[in-house]
């Protein structure tokens, strides 16, 4: 597992992958749980209906709330990519400017292995964790629905956390292109971290504020909304979209990382 | 004509506006062992870097084996092996899987080799790199450096943590290395560590080199402090007449001086008066600077 810089990363991200795949996963089932409960509240959409505008907009669509479904959207699948975006800011910025500041860089740039491709294995490899992570909470949720009787539909399970990875990827680009501007990691992840905070309190106030409500184009969290349905569906040009603005980011990464001074 | 093992032209490399090395001209041909004199921060690691391509110049060029170090990047790190002077290795590994890795990522290596130069050097590779002392460190380091045999070897401060016994065992292989055409270019900031293993040797101070020359020339100039005790009293006219022999002090039976160059003309002078014990001690890097150099070169290097 250590024939190269993919492998070797994926292998160091192995125990995390594991804890943050299962603590998704548990927070899922929580959320099935808590679904249970409300499931048997009546008068709960009503009550949804009569909160004031701002936090029927917060909350979507309310009718869906009666399902598993959209109960879930609201609760986990909307806030996905957030929660994904901490793991993929956090290792991210260790990928190159954390092997700076450990010092372990020197020896590696000096293999013969194109600097770039260093870079883009140790993204792919990020990557690959993300989706191993959802994959794992996946499986939590479809073994575990059953047993609080809450009839979950899988292909909507599926369609939800697939959607999340473009946006968590874009996030993990974003890292990247930290990780190569800067010498320091918290350099790196502060940069970063300020970008995805500041992208989703965009989205909580294109929500809050009218004005603000057409703006979907600039807003990654919406295109991340966008990208799948109750019905389980995917759709095609917000995921694009996304995966299109992380390879953006991710070329730019490359390139900067390519041109500059190891530090 | 085969080109050179290293060149560089006019060699510049500024950090902002401090200055890292300045005009570096050096040409070392296949097969030597050359030494890369300075004290800490002259701007030896500076150039190295530079030769590997993990920093860029500010101005002129560098090539290994006729490789441009800048455009040809890649296949100049194919052929040589690099010790990095300051370095941390991947705790979370043991030695062996370290240097499978960083030879799987060189397309692979002979593990028999790497198992001899690892009962050479003593080292264990089984155990945890985060349960090792730094000197078992840097005989992984060496190991990961030689294990291809590489046609050019960079190694920056080599020996820092070996013991004088592995410190042997490494001169072993880097004669070896250029008995079998290796070109071996050394930084250290340790003369005897120089003049013992290379040919010639590049002194660089503040970013700029001072001198290129052979090392039986250096050694020639060599300072060194010498204690000497005699059986009967010394006389102190009797040495500070002599060339080469200055700053002396004489207490009795104790002699206090410098010597620059071989010693067997104060033990030739003391001789007579019967020689009971004499220590050498090597100025450090920069008294020697100054005794072989001077004040050449500029002002702060990085």
């Amino acid at each position: 597992m250590l024939g190269s810089v993919y492998a070797k990363t994926l292998r160091d991200l192995r125990g995390q992958t594991l804890v943050w795949g299962l603590g998704l996963a548990a927070i899922g089932i929580v959320n099935i749980w808590g679904f249970k409960s409300v499931q048997q509240m009546p008068g709960l959409i009503s009550f949804l209906e009569n909160l004031p505008p701002a936090f029927k907009a917060l909350i979507g669509d309310i009718q869906a709330m009666a399902l598993a479904e959209g109960f879930l959207r609201a609760k986990l699948f909307d806030a996905l990519p957030l929660l994904l975006a901490v793991f993929a800011v956090s290792q991210g910025t260790q990928m190159l400017a954390g092997e700076s500041e450990q010092k372990t860089i020197d020896l590696l740039m000096a293999q013969p292995v194109r600097r770039w491709r260093i870079a883009l294995e140790k993204y792919l490899a990020v990557a690959t964790s993300l989706a191993v992570m959802c994959v794992l909470m996946v499986a939590g949720l479809l073994l575990c629905g059953p047993l609080f009787e809450v009839d979950l539909s899988s292909r909507y399970l599926l369609a939800a956390t697939v959607s999340g990875l473009p946006l968590a990827w874009l996030f993990t680009s974003l890292a990247l292109l930290g990780s190569s501007l800067f010498a320091r990691a918290r350099q790196a992840a502060l940069s970063a971290g300020i970008v995805v905070v500041a992208s989703y309190v965009f989205e909580m106030l294109r929500l809050l504020v009218p004005e603000l409500r057409s703006w979907t184009a600039v807003s990654v969290f919406a295109h991340h909304k966008a990208g799948y349905t109750l019905a389980g569906e995917l759709s095609g040009v917000p995921i694009l979209l996304q995966l299109g603005l992380a390879a953006v980011l991710l070329g730019a990464a490359l390139l900067v990382w390519q041109r500059r001074d190891l530090a | 004509m085969a080109p050179p093992a290293i060149q560089t032209r006019q060699l510049t490399k500024y950090y902002g506006r401090q200055l890292g090395i300045e005009d570096i001209e050096l040409m070392v041909p296949k097969g030597e062992v050359f030494g890369f004199l300075g004290p800490n921060g002259a701007g030896k690691t500076t150039t190295i870097r530079l030769l590997l391509d993990l920093i860029r110049p500010t101005g002129g060029t560098a090539s290994i084996l006729g490789l441009d170090c800048r455009r040809e990047g890649l296949a100049v790190r194919r052929k040589v092996g690099y010790l990095p002077g300051e370095f941390t290795l991947y705790e979370n590994l043991t030695g062996q899987q370290l240097l499978l890795h960083l030879g799987s990522l060189r397309g692979g290596v002979d593990w028999k080799r790497v198992e001899e130069l690892a009962t050479r050097l003593g080292a264990d590779l089984g155990r945890s790199i985060r349960s090792l002392s730094s000197g078992n460190k840097q005989k992984l380091a060496v190991i990961q450096a030689f294990m291809t045999r590489p046609e050019v070897l960079i190694l920056d401060e080599p020996t820092s943590g070996l013991d004088p016994l592995i410190q042997q065992e490494f001169f072993g292989l880097v004669h070896e290395a250029r008995t079998g055409g290796a070109t071996v270019f050394l930084s250290s900031h340790n003369l005897t560590e120089v003049e013992r293993v290379c040919d010639r040797v590049a002194s660089i101070r503040c970013g700029r080199l001072v001198a290129v020359e052979e090392v039986d020339a250096v050694r020639s100039r060599t300072v060194r402090i010498v204690r000497l005790t005699c059986e009967r009293a010394l006389d102190a006219e009797r040495f500070t007449v002599e060339p080469g022999i200055g700053e002396v002090q004489v207490d009795g039976r104790h002699l206090r001086c410098r010597v620059e160059g071989p010693l067997g003309r104060l033990i030739a002078l003391a001789e007579p008066h019967g020689i009971i014990d004499l220590l050498s001690r090597e100025p450090n890097l920069e008294e020697t600077f100054l005794a072989l150099y001077g004040h050449q070169g500029g002002d702060d290097a990085g």
